[in-house]
């Protein structure tokens, strides 16, 4: 073990450093985010290029491929004037119903699990949770999204929200969640003459802000991400979604790379707005949840 | 205030409900995948607007298009007009009851007056007519004009010839063919389609494709052998690895810019190549690709195919629109504005006068060719599904060495006779 | 407790009448199930009658397009282990995909965590450029990669031509059968660590400091710091995520089939993009179902491991 030990000694885990070695970690660090920011940096310059010279630089690479080519907004412009904020919009719209409707049904299911026992929990928890978490969604596509058709569903909100509502990590989250709060405190809103429902809206909930955001962050992520449901039952171009718009930037002949990559810039923005202040909440939830039962 | 804010919740579900774009005059869908071939087809595609105010065509910009609508239209959904990329596909949706037979509408708006007879017997499923033909393809070999001159090289006729001219084009520090798969792997068949065509000959591609011999049949091996051994001699792209690395981008600069001598590619490239070469400043131009003795052999194939979704709620609008964009006039206005391969109708002769002589030469001699029993058969229009796919996902591994072309043609002839027998075969005109 | 259990009603009307009958009811009948209610409507609808109809699918020889299909019983089980040769390849690449998604990105995550837990200053900016080939959209990732190692025009290309060799880092990764399928996990990788190492680091963040003043005065040097108080400090994250990192590698598809589509000569097939392709191009989307059946199958007795080692105590 000699070998590994000295050199993570030198990387110097924890304690005090000497200003050499402090150098050694930042300069370490610094590569790091260098080789990882490059291609990025190329993307981003690519976005800004028209769409002839994207690959001008970086064929053979050098280092100009970083900077634009020929500065000009012309993908944005283009991504715009084809309606990319349509699809902007409808996400974040279909983001924040999913996030509250789904927020309700979730964290329901979630506290009955935690809270009660009733016949038929135990088989209902691991068919809800594992069969959704288990079944490849290629397989349930076509019965899918025969089911949507049948209820004429094609082409309006519906067929994009209700199957986004189910949630099994989300329920999995609210229901470990749950299970630690303090039963005194359910209790002592029982003897005053608290209802269920009333326990669980005035009690329950002001409790689990944490839970709250990090459930709304996955069900607004997974929204933000979704391409093949959204294109198979929203084909119509008023209800398109931001991942399907980027996509029809790839033609079969010909693919506008600046503006898919202009594109992907905005859509990635969201997210990253979105992790980086609440990514204590996302990460404390990812780690919490081992799966129990 | 909560409960007001529940009720707008409720409300905005509710709206929610209502479904998008209510609809006053007949309107027909289509989806259409292809960004930029979009660009200039879809105007003109809309000039049929113009024709009758009660039938509108409705084109949707759709990523994906061909899984997402064969999807739709197995689940009752989709647009009016289901476009496939060929016979086979049309052969399992008009087996599932998906698109309607169009025999009626055929007879009351005369395709058969515009139609070649052969093109529409292609779209016969059980004898019946569920599909169009669009996209008539063949594949030539493309070259540079600068290159050919500059080193006093003539385009080979046969593979003999090919042969030669191959290593005074690596001699000179070229590539021979500016090939690779990386931005479409199915490319692979169009080779193996072309070698089994230009060195055993169609008429035994005829013969095995109908079943009297099989798939490893000495010539039909022979001809992928000597493609794997062009592949291996790394004419292909300058190597196997290459060849799966390279990207479109690739295959049109550097024989535009001349680092590559040519380039064996379908019609459907004339508009790329068009372009690039613009770009370089050089010329380009095509002969058909060598064949073993020095015929001019063109194997044809059809890019796509329309049928009429069985969902559809107005299939005589929908008709009324093929009638429309199948007529010689629009097909022959999207070849000369967007170098458009035509659907198989008969354009007229002031219509290719309009065009660039190299591109209308090309669709002269395809027409000649198959009045003149010199025509072949492309993979993806008339091989069945699974022994389609086979044919270019398993002849990488002949080409990394995994497989013989022997073993391969077996595993081919297997796949094939169980197809064959199950009757999942497109049509094929009879020779 | 023993009280009521000696005056329980026995007609509908006296149970009816009975309070505390009333109650029991309602906490362990009505009111479960007013709160399950809602979610069990739609996960019925959208998820556990499809997967229902999709296992049933894998039982028939359903072509994927109409719904005209004939029940085959087992046939496409049979014939995915004994005839398919290439099943066994796929599955055998998934293993090798596995083994390199549970060690490359842990041991990449858990180095840089380690270190980053030290810095002070711009952890947070250092942290977001980490995070952001995540949330790319994978048709990006692979486009920018399949560019830069390109090997006639990529950043090997670029090397080479620095150093004034040939053909010595400018090689076909993606289109060499022995390197196509270690180049598409290399380019996974590079967008999925950053999401592990902030897991890990958020997680050793949360380590008492206490702890490493109490090792420090036991005389422990930093390996054993880390290996003692570090390590099981993120322990139940750490195993967490290497069983989902496990679940993960048996659903491994977008990267793959966007740089190579299981190419060349099926090198990097796994068996969602056979899946993919039997479901898509070949008509055999009930064959094409059995995979995904058996995919799941795989994915729950990865589950199963790590429960029945929570059983026996471990702190998962």
């Amino acid at each position: 073990m000699r070998g590994p030990e000295t050199f993570i000694q030198s990387l110097n885990l924890g304690g005090r450093r000497s200003p050499a070695e402090t150098l050694l970690v930042y300069a370490l660090h610094i590569v790091v985010a260098v080789v990882f920011i490059l291609p990025l940096l190329w993307a981003i310059a690519a976005s800004f290029s028209p769409n002839e010279e994207v690959f001008k630089y970086a064929y053979p690479f050098s280092w100009r491929a970083l900077l634009p080519s020929n500065f000009t907004l012309a993908a944005y412009e283009n991504l715009f004037a084809r309606d990319f904020g349509v699809a902007l919009s409808n996400t974040f719209v279909l983001g924040m119903v999913v996030v509250i409707a789904g927020g309700v049904v979730n964290s329901m299911a979630g506290f009955a699990f935690a809270r009660f026992n009733f016949r038929g929990k135990r088989l209902l928890f691991v068919g809800i949770i594992l069969i959704t978490f288990l079944i490849p969604i290629d397989l349930t596509a076509i019965p899918r999204f025969i089911l949507i058709s049948e209820l004429k569903w094609i082409n309006t909100w519906p067929a994009l929200i209700v199957p986004g509502l189910a949630n099994s990590l989300v329920i999995f989250l609210f229901r470990q969640f749950f299970e630690e709060i303090p039963q005194d405190l359910i209790d002592a809103a029982r003897v005053d003459g608290a209802s269920w429902l009333s326990v669980f809206y005035r009690i329950v909930l002001p409790l689990s802000r944490p839970v709250l955001i990090t459930a709304a962050l996955l069900m607004f992520l997974t929204q933000w991400d979704s391409f093949f449901w959204p294109l198979l039952v929203a084909p119509h171009p008023a209800l398109r979604v931001v991942q399907v718009e980027i996509a029809i930037s790839i033609g079969e002949y010909q693919t506008l790379w600046n503006e898919l990559l202009a594109g992907s810039m905005l859509a990635a923005i969201v997210p990253i707005l979105l992790l980086l202040p609440f990514q204590r909440y996302y990460i404390q939830a990812i780690t919490s949840s081992g799966l129990k039962d | 205030m909560k409960r007001f804010k529940l009720l707008f919740v409720v409300a905005a579900l509710i709206m929610a409900l209502a479904p998008v774009g209510a609809q006053d005059v007949t309107t027909v869908t289509m989806w259409f995948g292809e960004g930029s071939t979009l660009d200039c087809w879809g105007p003109i595609m809309l000039e049929f607007n113009d024709v009758d105010p009660s039938v509108q065509l409705e084109i949707v910009p759709q990523a994906d298009t061909w899984n997402v609508t064969r999807t739709a239209v197995a689940g009752g959904g989709g647009p009016d007009i289901v476009r496939t990329p060929g016979p086979s596909f049309v052969y399992e949706m008009a087996q599932a009851g998906l698109i309607l037979p169009m025999d009626a509408f055929a007879d009351e708006m005369g395709w058969g007056d515009f139609f070649f007879d052969w093109a529409l017997d292609l779209g016969l499923v059980d004898g019946q007519l569920y599909s169009l033909s669009d996209e008539l393809e063949t594949l030539v070999m493309y070259y540079n004009v600068e290159v050919f001159e500059a080193n006093g090289w003539t385009p080979p006729d046969t593979m003999d010839e090919l042969n030669a001219l191959a290593e005074e084009v690596e001699a000179a520090g070229l590539t021979v063919f500016s090939h690779g798969n990386a931005s479409w792997r199915p490319t692979n068949e169009h080779f193996v389609g072309e070698y089994w065509t230009q060195v055993a000959g169609p008429h035994k591609v005829y013969q095995a494709l109908s079943g009297e011999i099989p798939w490893t049949d000495e010539s039909l091996v022979g001809a992928i052998e000597l493609l794997d051994a062009h592949m291996q001699a790394g004419w292909y792209g300058g190597g196997v690895d290459l060849y799966f690395t390279n990207d479109g981008v690739y295959r049109r600069t550097s024989l535009a810019e001349g680092s590559a001598a040519m380039n064996i590619e379908g019609s459907w490239a004339i508009r790329g190549t068009v372009d690039y070469f613009n770009e370089s400043g050089q010329t380009w131009d095509w002969v058909p690709v060598p064949s073993h003795d020095g015929t001019d052999y063109y194997t044809i194939g059809m890019g796509n195919t329309s049928s009429i979704n069985a969902n559809s709620q107005h299939p005589q609008a929908a008709a009324q629109f093929l009638t429309w964009y199948f007529s010689p006039a629009t097909q022959g206005k999207m070849l000369t504005s967007c170098l458009k391969g035509p659907a198989p109708v008969a354009i007229g002769e002031d219509v290719m006068a309009e065009l660039d002589p190299r591109i209308a030469r090309l669709y002269a001699e395809l027409s000649d060719a198959s009045a003149n029993d010199r025509y072949g058969y492309t993979t993806w229009t008339f091989w069945p599904p699974k022994s389609d796919v086979y044919i270019y996902e398993e002849v990488e591994r002949v080409w990394t060495g995994e497989i013989t072309a022997m073993e391969y043609s077996e595993g081919l002839q297997e796949l094939f006779a169980e197809e064959l027998a199950a009757g999942d075969i497109p049509p094929i005109p009879t020779r | 407790m023993a009280v009521y259990v000696q005056t329980k009603p026995t007609t509908i009307a006296e149970k009816l009448a009975d309070e505390t009958w009333r109650r029991k009811f309602l906490r362990n009948v009505l009111i479960p199930w007013i709160f399950i209610c809602p979610l069990l409507i739609i996960h019925l609808y959208v998820v556990a009658i499809p997967a229902v109809q999709g296992v049933y699918m894998s039982l028939t020889d359903w072509t994927g397009v109409g719904m005209n299909v004939n029940f085959v019983g087992l046939d496409n089980y049979y014939e995915l282990f004994f005839e398919d040769e290439t099943f066994g390849k796929a599955l055998g690449n998934n293993i090798i995909w596995m083994a390199f998604f549970l060690t490359v990105p842990f041991i990449m995550a858990l180095f840089c965590a380690a270190m980053l837990a030290q810095v002070k200053r711009g952890g947070m900016l250092y942290r977001s450029i980490l995070f952001i080939p995540y949330v790319l959209a994978s048709v990006v990732t692979t486009t920018i990669w399949k560019n830069l190692l390109n090997p006639q025009r990529g950043i090997g290309a670029a090397v080479d031509n620095l150093l004034g060799l040939e053909d010595v880092f400018g090689v076909a990764f993606l289109g060499r059968p022995d390197s196509a399928l270690m180049s598409i996990a290399f380019i996974d990788n590079w967008h999925f660590w950053g999401f592990l190492m902030i897991l890990f680091l958020a997680s050793m963040q949360s380590i008492p400091p206490v702890l490493y003043d109490a090792a420090k005065i036991d005389g422990a040097n930093r390996w054993d710091e880390f290996r003692h108080v570090t390590l099981p400090g993120i322990r139940p994250t750490l195993l967490f995520m290497y069983m989902m990192v496990a679940i993960w590698s048996f659903l491994a598809f977008d990267y793959i089939f966007l740089l190579t589509q299981g190419g060349p000569g099926g090198a990097s097939e796994v068996i969602a993009t056979q899946l993919y392709k039997n479901a898509f191009f070949r008509f055999q989307a009930g064959y094409g179902a059995a995979q995904g059946v058996v995919i799941s199958i795989f994915a729950g007795f990865i589950i199963m491991i790590f429960v029945t080692l929570r059983r026996r105590g471990w702190d998962i």
